[in-house]
């Protein structure tokens, strides 16, 4: 799981355009500036592509926070 | 309730004065409407006019004056105001909102929130919204009341105009509303409105507080206007401080088109 949360820091870094940002696994849109609906969408297709899964709309729902992404490419990747 | 022949006897004796303001003009057949509401009520001196009704639980106030510098001729008809804390919207171009909303300010009434109009020839869209059919469906009457559920909990209604159920109906029953659903929870919705034959006005977007940010937003938007890409025009009003609201609005290829409105309350 750390592996994963270290794996989409650039990704967060990079869409949030903030080098000094460090994920933890309960971090949430409540503690990153910007991410909203908008940035969700984009952080997601990055992840999409970086990853190579598919993420459904059924389960952006339930994309709380850093550890729920890294929990669903643990869940897809294997 | 009150005389339309009166109001307009009234508003055509201060059109003497050449500086009559009158903010946000409501349409003869809406007068007309309100006239017969038992909850409307008109008063009037010698250099203000002042509407008072309720709207779907709204105490809203619509006015005219002789002139701006008038507004404490306001203030006195407000003393006897049949209720309150009374809403108005002053609807304008920047300069003549903010002209209107200072000499509101003087007789008492405090900033609530502010709205920017905003307008698209054309809006950028994903290339494929329809495959989120399963998620996202066009809403049925048997979903007003969980839509009217979701309004309740999610919108200002000091700042956002609810609709009455019957409109909600009127919109469903037009097929220009769509909503989410997380289970048998409704957790997002939208509802569009025509404006003519030629442009889709963006009245209503409301998600859930626990679905924020989820992207649920977007993708639902994305889908109610994919069954009405081929519009010439697109307009909404968003809140001048819901960054990411604007942020959406921006990437959809909207941009601010020059119209304020500014709402005032009175308590």
């Amino acid at each position: 799981m750390e592996e994963r949360i270290e794996g989409l820091q650039e990704i967060f870094r990079d869409v949030f355009d903030d080098e000094t940002l460090v994920l933890r696994a309960d971090m949430g849109p409540d503690d990153v500036e910007d991410w909203d609906s908008l940035a969700q969408m984009e952080l997601l297709a990055i992840i999409a592509q970086t990853y190579n899964i598919q993420i459904a709309p059924e389960e952006m729902l339930g994309l709380k926070t850093v550890g729920d992404i890294a929990a669903l490419i643990e869940r897809k990747r294997g | 309730m009150f005389s339309t022949e009166e109001l307009f006897a009234q508003v055509n004796r201060l059109k003497q004065s050449r500086s009559l303001v009158v903010n946000n003009f409501l349409p003869v057949s809406e007068l007309n409407r309100l006239a017969a509401e038992e909850a409307s009520a008109l008063r009037y001196n010698e250099k203000a006019i002042a509407l008072f009704c309720e709207d779907n639980g709204v105490n809203r106030l619509h006015f005219y004056l002789a002139s701006l510098s008038d507004a404490s001729a306001l203030d006195e008809l407000l003393t006897d105001a049949p209720y309150k804390p009374l809403v108005v919207d002053c609807i304008g171009k920047q300069e003549q909102v903010e002209l209107l909303s200072d000499a509101l300010t003087g007789i008492g009434f405090e900033l609530y929130a502010r709205f920017s109009r905003w307008r698209s020839k054309e809006m950028r869209l994903f290339s494929e919204p329809m495959l989120y059919e399963g998620m996202f469906e066009t809403s049925r009457p048997e979903d007003a009341r969980l839509l009217m559920d979701l309004f309740e909990r999610t919108f200002d209604p000091f700042d956002a105009h609810f609709p009455t159920r019957e409109r909600l109906l009127a919109d469903i029953e037009d097929q220009l509303v769509f909503h989410a659903r997380d289970g048998e929870e409704i957790v997002a919705a939208v509802c569009l409105e025509k404006i003519g034959r030629r442009e889709i006005y963006l009245f209503l977007d409301a998600v859930e507080e626990n679905h924020r940010s989820s992207g649920v937003g977007v993708l639902l938007l994305q889908y109610a206007l994919w069954h009405y890409r081929d519009y010439p025009s697109y307009m909404t009003w968003t809140n001048d401080t819901n960054k990411a609201s604007n942020r959406m609005h921006k990437a959809l290829g909207m941009s601010y088109d020059g119209l304020k409105d500014t709402i005032m309350i009175y308590r």
